[in-house]
């Protein structure tokens, strides 16, 4: 009888359990990772986009010593040694191959693509968290906007031209495998989005901003990098009108000769426009310039060159007492002591009022105004502690001067070579000399001088190489001329 | 048992208290009428089962108390037949019991022999699947199941990993089919998945195959039969599990007899064969300072390579140190395992114990292991019964300490050993060359600092790697018959898996400050798994008259497995005690993760078979994973097999010679899934690294993978079985074509535009091919005399037929030295590199002219002839006595257009054969084990002869060249420049080798002596392991593994090499 229970039950058991099974099984099949997110449970919260917003400055911040070597990397004002460096170095040689592997612009494209995704799917959380409002989505894209032009902007001068991806890749349903577009098409595009983010962007109505808008960007970074754009295209009446923009809001000035070493430490001064924040209180926040460029630490270093120490009078303040590289290593103009462990957070300084007035000189000459735009060049002169600039009458005594001033103005910013390149480009490439002897005083194998002596006047050496690894798996990409033989 | 007993007899124990009688009685034996001593009687219900018992004192008799006077009554004695009584009421039982022993030997078992699938009958097989029935390897005494199945199968491809104890295997059935990491075979045992790959979820970038080690967990004694599945039919049922094929494991169970007591003891010697002779300190002082001068033309001394004489550590620094030999043992491991094994009508049981205490040859190695098994088989009823197996396995080991810090520059002991200068003393000496007690290790070398190369010597002393895992299996299984013709059968399986590696690194173990952040580093790493296994099975046999059989099989599997692992890291421990990373020590890292894992599938089989001629097996699987999306989750895996039994026919029974003789052919379809979990999710991270002034970051991390799919291989095997002579001739032929599509390509490369720069895709095809040839034969078979003969032979393709236009896999700088490169493309192998050719050396500076292809020398405009160069940016031009390669394409510069294919490891042929010769009761058993033609990296050659750095090299260096005019092919000693080892001919070898893998002699006592000392069987033997190997090949052994990775070159690098080892056992069973 016993048995015969037993039997019973087991069929039973038997049959409910196939039932379960089959019934149940898609549900049992669903699994969720338990260690990560997922974006189907992401974007609830304000908190949640804070988040990406966040990150995605994080990323933008990478780029920073990338955009810093890109900017000085080819010109004459630094060289480069270690073992770091080692790639970087061969392109400043001219040593230029599509596999170097300093030949990359994932980390531009990867905070492009954080901005793509924000963009995206912020709206998401406005009906579910009320904190989130319309108008904190628009303002946040347009931070957005700044980021991802401001990432155009490198890759185009680094590259000319390039992809324009627009969508977040989010799935393997995108494509990936998209020609590139040209450096106008980009910049063009720039141009308009930069001015939609104009109308949406935050408008700080003080500079006593609260701490957590430090180091974003708002309506003034974006009309500096439109202001930027127009320069580069060339457009001095467009740039002008962005300059005086800045100029009139009244919220920017010249720091004083003496106060002029706050700029980089401890930063955040009434100066700056838009400066990317660095904070040794967390961790992964330290300078990085701080520890691969100081000289001595065996891994990298990046030195002065002579010219570029012979560029300055010996009161300029910009000399920085010796090195202009102090300006990233010291703690005061006076001081020789290295900053300590817990302060080597000093911030990148992407944009700052002198760079708007300077461009503003810039244009007032180009646009024939001579007089003012020396003026305009004397003021930034005055405050380094040198004098003025003589007045001439020619354009090219003044681009010369200008030049000049913003090499010893931005020195070691990353701008020199971005800037020689823009001086090349004007009047379709009239006058090479520069960048060429320039390029020519950093290569050193002098077996091959001749040969590329006839090569360095095209133009599009003056750009990199697509990266191989895109070559090999993105069969739409065409490499840059020059570097397709 | 016996609490078993009590638990399934509660009803029967509460009806004896009302009724009980007792009843004695008297036994004797028939022939001799004396009376017997501990004779069992027994009270059995109706169904044979056991009630109460007693046994006959000294003078044969027995008093019980029996629960009616209706009972029945069983008495039964060894070797005696038993005899069965029904009281009726009787209280007074004399017997006599009549000897069985010679009816015992006569018993000859017919039924037929099944597959271990427990469905199909051997016979009836129309499936490509290898057998190996244990009693015929009784004689070869092993330590593991992995030792005694390695060159025995045809196509199963095992090698071992490293020769340290409890090292792993690779095992490649059929070859390579999937660029996923997972190539090695579904191991199970009884029925049940063994899952060799424990940590899905642990970091692949930093675990080698080594810790996979240990798969399989049963000792060589306890199995009865293993088989190898090999084509797509036969492992339909456990579908994508099974893509790479099944190695199904058996184990003994207990079965209806007196209890059997089995002990056997193993003693192992082994011991490492001749490393390759290394420089002594002299020769290596000269190669230092020759090599240095030729870089920069200036004489070189360092203190530690030729001290001053006089100086503090002049003695320190002016030995003659063989490292290799400093850091290798003669190892020895004793193995005790014991069992028992019996049962009645009812109830059957199998127990044993095992224990391992194993030593490796490298110092401070070894492993002790403890299993123990149960087996219990139970007949409730004809129709219900119930089967449990308990595995318990527990490691101890002491492994080596491999480095995992990225910054050391060797992560091995004997790596290190090789390199280590010879000129250096093991311990520290004073100034009259007296040995201390303290190991010598200087914080600075000319090698680096000690952290780069340690003194290999106090590494293995005193830094401390314990390995303890426990692994448990306990199956349930209930079968029930609710017809002869209709079984329900379910088995549910708890699977654990539990390891805690534990690390110590001393700050003396590299000589540095004892407050250093690398040192007193403690890592503990904890890894569980918890698998659930389900299997329900419903069995129909319809009855369809005599010509037809059927059979239908329906089955569903789950599996549910939970991963779970944490993994910290500390140093600065303030006393070398204190081991533990726990307390105030600089944290290192830390780490936790978990994840899950679910499977289910539903599998019908028919399987047919006509006149017992015609024989079809048609299987339908459904399966599905969690490891895709709703959209792609469920896989449709359709198989076929049929075979022909010709030897049925009419026209082949004049044939009598023939016993069995079938056609075979089977196809099916078989599914591979990705081994990572959630990859098909758009995943975010978060991270205090991705925040933002003072905002926390959170940002995506994956891209969401909706085009995974199920990787499909598709596999047709045609084959022949043959069974002849009184089945004294066996042989079975296999062809295989296995076809893998939608491949499964992890980490494609997708532009760095994306955002993103790898995902996990499918797409591509490659196909493995292949024949296997497997014969036994029975040559002589008297009483006294036996001899027979096996051997196999296969050989398999990989071929790689498609790939996406943009996939790229290309590894290896070759404009750099040591380099190979790999390169999947359709129309060539997995496993195959290029480099380049190499056509010695530079004899002088004549001959390191450029020449066209009709060997005229080139000139540049000027009308100077150009001389090679090397096509790296530094243009280095080459100088006598520099490493030859050969320019391909005659332009007077060495680079990658001047690549060809070098090889592949995938041997040409593979196979195994050997003899068994049985004199009377003594049996010689040897084993021969080969591989032809497959082409190794021989990555320790490259070590130890590219004279480039400070590392120690092997004696061929002194054939180096030295002088202008010298004829050789060892080029110059050049320090840190040049290019004299780039990745080329002179680094492959051919591996082709034969082992002597097995020789055994083994010698049964004689029946009539153990019969006198009260014992079924005396055994005592020797197995010598390796031997002997024939091989050209110049490295340690040639029997090199496939990496795991295809992305990784198949290299031979400096490991332990396979030991030679003497095995004496001694085998007792009473």
């Amino acid at each position: 009888m016993k048995i015969y229970k037993i039997k019973k039950y087991m069929k039973n058991m038997m049959v409910i359990s196939l039932l379960l099974v089959l019934v149940s099984c898609d549900k049992w099949l669903d699994l969720e990772p338990e260690n990560d997110l997922i974006r189907q449970e992401f974007w609830q919260t304000k908190d949640d986009v804070d988040a990406v917003l966040a990150a995605m400055y994080d990323a933008f911040r990478e780029t920073s010593l990338e955009s810093l070597i890109w900017g000085e990397l080819r010109a004459d004002m630094i060289f480069i040694t270690g073992t770091d460096f080692a790639d970087y170095a061969r392109i400043a040689r001219s040593d230029i191959s599509p596999t170097n592997g300093a030949v990359k612009w994932s980390e531009y494209y990867f905070a492009i693509n954080l901005a793509n995704t924000l963009m995206e799917y912020s709206g998401d959380v406005l009906e579910k968290d009320y904190q989130f409002t319309e108008q904190l989505k628009l303002s946040y894209d347009a931070e957005a906007i700044f980021i991802r032009a401001l990432c155009y902007f490198y890759l185009v001068r680094v590259w000319k031209d390039v992809p324009l991806i627009l969508k977040a890749s989010t799935s393997d349903t995108v494509n990936f495998y998209v020609p590139k577009n040209t450096e106008y098409e980009v910049l063009d595009f720039l141009i308009n989005d930069l001015k939609y983010a104009e109308t949406i962007a935050y408008d700080m109505q003080n500079l006593n901003y609260p701490v957590v808008f430090r180091g974003r960007a708002n309506l003034y970074s974006i009309q500096t990098l439109l202001a930027d754009i127009y320069l580069w295209l060339e457009q001095y009446d467009q740039c002008l009108e962005y300059c005086e923009k800045i100029i009139g809001s009244g919220f920017y000035s010249l720091l004083s000769e003496e106060n002029w070493f706050s700029l980089y430490y401890p930063g955040n001064s009434q100066e700056s426009i838009f400066e990317i924040q660095y904070n040794d209180g967390y961790d992964f926040e330290e300078n990085p310039m701080y520890e691969k460029f100081l000289p001595l630490s065996g891994i990298g270093a990046v030195y002065p060159t002579n010219i570029a120490l012979t560029m300055f009078d010996r009161e300029d303040i910009r000399l920085c007492a010796g090195n202009p590289w102090y300006k990233y290593l010291k703690k005061s103009i006076t001081s020789f002591i290295n900053r300590d462990n817990s302060e080597r957070d000093a911030n990148f300084l992407y944009y700052r009022y002198s760079d708007i007035l300077l461009m503003k000189s810039e244009c007032l000459a180009e646009t024939g105004k001579l007089k003012e735009a020396y003026q305009q060049l004397n003021e930034i002169v005055n405050r380094a502690g040198v004098g003025s600039v003589e007045l001439t009458e020619s354009i090219f005594q003044y681009r010369e001067s200008l030049l000049n001033e913003r090499a010893k103005e931005f020195a070691m910013e990353g701008k020199r070579w971005f800037d020689v390149l823009r001086f090349t480009k004007k009047d379709k490439y009239a006058d090479k000399n520069k960048i060429t002897s320039i390029i020519l005083s950093k290569f050193s194998n002098p077996n091959d001088l001749e040969r590329l002596k006839a090569r360095i006047k095209d133009t599009m050496f003056y750009y990199l190489p697509i990266p191989q690894i895109d070559m090999d798996v993105n069969k739409a990409l065409v490499q840059n001329p020059f570097y397709d033989r | 048992m016996f609490l078993l007993v009590l638990f399934f007899s509660p009803g029967n124990f509460c009806s004896a208290q009302n009724n009980s009688v007792i009843v004695n009685g008297k036994v004797k034996d028939k022939a001799t009428g004396e009376t017997l001593v501990g004779v069992n009687v027994v009270e059995v219900d109706q169904n044979g089962r056991f009630i109460s018992g007693t046994t006959t004192d000294l003078n044969g008799n027995f008093s019980i108390m029996v629960s009616s006077p209706n009972a029945v009554v069983q008495v039964s004695y060894l070797g005696y037949a038993s005899q069965i009584f029904e009281l009726n009421g009787k209280s007074r039982l004399n017997v006599t019991l009549e000897e069985t022993s010679a009816l015992l030997e006569a018993v000859v078992i017919t039924a037929e022999k099944i597959g271990n699938d427990g469905i199909i009958a051997v016979r009836d097989r129309a499936t490509a699947v290898s057998r190996l029935e244990m009693k015929e390897m009784g004689e070869l005494m092993t330590t593991t199941v992995e030792d005694m199945l390695m060159g025995r199968i045809g196509n199963v491809d095992i090698s071992a990993i490293s020769g340290d104890p409890g090292a792993g295997l690779n095992i490649r059935i059929r070859g390579t089919a999937t660029l996923n990491a997972r190539n090695n075979p579904l191991i199970l045992v009884n029925g049940i998945p063994y899952d060799t790959n424990i940590e899905d979820d642990f970091d692949f970038a930093t675990a080698d195959i080594e810790r996979f080690g240990n798969l399989i967990d049963v000792s060589p004694e306890d199995i009865e039969s293993i088989e190898v599945l090999k084509d797509a039919a036969s492992t339909a049922v456990w579908g994508s599990k099974a893509a790479n094929g099944i190695l199904s494991i058996k184990t003994k169970r207990g079965s209806k007899s007196e209890p059997v007591f089995n002990y056997t003891f193993k003693l192992t010697r082994s011991t490492e064969p001749a490393p390759i002779p290394m420089l002594n300190g002299a020769e290596y002082v000269e190669l230092i300072k020759i090599a240095q001068f030729n870089n920069n033309a200036i004489s070189y001394t360092h203190p530690t390579i030729d001290p001053e004489v006089g100086s503090l550590d002049y003695y320190n620094y002016s030995q003659n140190t063989n490292w290799i030999k400093e850091i290798t043992k003669t190892a020895y491991t004793y193995q005790h395992s014991f069992s028992v094994r019996g049962g009645g009508d009812k109830a059957r049981y199998d127990l044993s114990a095992g224990y391992n205490d194993e030593e490796g040859t490298t110092i401070g190695t070894g492993l002790k292991k403890l299993s123990l098994r149960t087996a219990l088989d139970y007949d409730i009823s004809d129709k219900l019964r119930f089967k449990t197996d308990v595995l318990f396995t527990r490691y101890d080991q002491d492994a080596t300490y491999d480095v995992e810090d990225w910054d050391y520059r060797d992560k091995r002991i004997r790596s290190v050993a090789y390199k280590k200068m010879p000129n250096m003393s093991v311990y520290e000496r004073d100034t009259s060359n007296n040995e201390l007690s303290d190991f010598f290790t200087p914080a600075n070398t000319l090698q680096g600092n000690s952290k780069d190369m340690y003194n290999p010597v106090a590494f293995a002393e005193l830094a401390s790697h314990k390995r303890y895992q426990d692994n448990t299996r306990t199956l349930f299984n209930l079968r029930y018959s609710i017809t002869d013709r209709l079984v329900l059968d379910g088995t549910i399986t708890l699977d654990l898996f539990d390891r805690k590696n534990k690390k110590f690194l001393p700050y003396k173990a590299i000589g540095y400050n004892y407050n250093d952040d690398i040192t007193n580093q403690a890592i503990e790493d904890y890894h569980k798994k918890t698998s659930i296994y389900t299997q329900e099975r419903i069995i129909y046999t319809p009855k369809l008259g005599a010509r037809h059989d059927l059979s239908v099989l329906f089955q569903l599997l789950t599996e549910n497995s939970v991963y779970k692992d944490y993994n910290v890291k500390t140093s600065r421990s303030a006393s070398i005690q204190d081991q533990d990373p726990t307390g105030d020590k600089k944290l290192v890292s830390f780490s936790s993760g978990s994840s899950t894992f679910r499977y289910l599938s539903g599998f019908l089989q028919l399987h047919y078979k006509y006149l017992d001629k015609y024989i079809v097996t048609i299987g339908t699987l459904r399966e599905g994973s969690s490891r895709f999306s709703p959209d792609s989750r469920y896989g449709f895996f359709p198989s076929v097999s049929t075979a022909w039994r010709i030897s049925e026919e009419n026209f082949m029974q004049s044939l009598n010679f023939i016993n069995d003789f079938k056609l075979r052919c089977s196809w099916g379809v078989s599914g591979n899934a990705p081994d990572k979990n959630y990859l098909y999710f758009n995943k975010y991270s978060a991270s205090s690294s991705y925040g933002y002034n003072g905002i926390a970051g959170v940002r995506p991390s994956g891209i969401e993978l909706t085009g995974l799919q199920w990787e499909t291989v598709e596999q047709l095997n045609p084959g022949v079985s043959l069974l002849a002579f009184n089945n004294r001739l066996s042989i079975e032929i296999d062809y295989y074509n296995k076809h893998t599509k939608n491949l499964y390509l992890p980490e494609f490369e997708i532009p760095t535009h994306s955002g993103y720069s790898k995902i996990d895709q499918n797409s591509g095809e490659m196909v493995n091919r292949g024949w296997e040839v497997m014969t036994d034969v029975r040559v002589i078979e008297t009483t006294n005399w036996k001899f027979s003969f096996n051997l196999n032979l296969s050989a398999n393709e990989n071929l790689v037929l498609k790939m996406p236009e943009n996939y790229k896999f290309e590894t290896g700088d070759m404009l750099d030295n040591g380099n190979y490169r790999i390169s999947i493309v359709p129309g060539n192998p997995i496993g195959g590199f290029f480099g380049y050719e190499y056509l010695g050396v530079y004899k002088d500076y004549d001959e390191l002219v450029a020449v066209d292809i009709n060997g005229n020398q080139i000139y540049d405009i000027n009308g100077t002839p150009l001389h090679m160069i090397h096509g790296g940016s530094a243009a280095y031009e080459f100088q006598p006595g520099d490493a030859k390669y050969k320019d391909q394409n005659y332009d007077g510069v060495i680079n990658e257009l001047d690549l060809i294919y070098l090889g592949d490891l995938n041997p040409d042929l593979m196979g195994g054969f050997g003899p068994r010769i049985e004199y009377k009761g003594i049996v010689v058993n040897g084993y021969f084990y080969f591989k032809l033609g497959q082409k190794i990296i021989n990555q320790t050659k490259m070590d130890t002869e590219n004279m480039y750095k400070f590392d120690n090299q092997s004696k061929a260096t002194n054939w180096r060249w030295r002088n202008p005019g010298d004829e050789t092919d060892v080029p110059r000693a050049l320090y840190n420049t040049g290019f004299n080892w780039m990745g080329s001919g002179r680094f492959i070898e051919d591996g082709s080798f034969l082992r002597l893998r097995t020789a055994s002699l083994t010698y049964n006592f004689p029946k009539t002596l153990c019969e006198r000392i009260n014992l079924n069987e005396i055994k005592v033997y020797a197995t010598m392991y390796n031997l002997f190997t024939w091989t050209n090949y110049s490295g340690q052994d040639p029997d090199v593994s496939q990496p795991n990775n295809p992305s990784q070159l198949p290299k031979d690098i400096s490991r332990t090499p396979p030991s030679k080892k003497v095995i004496f056992g001694l085998t007792i069973s009473f």
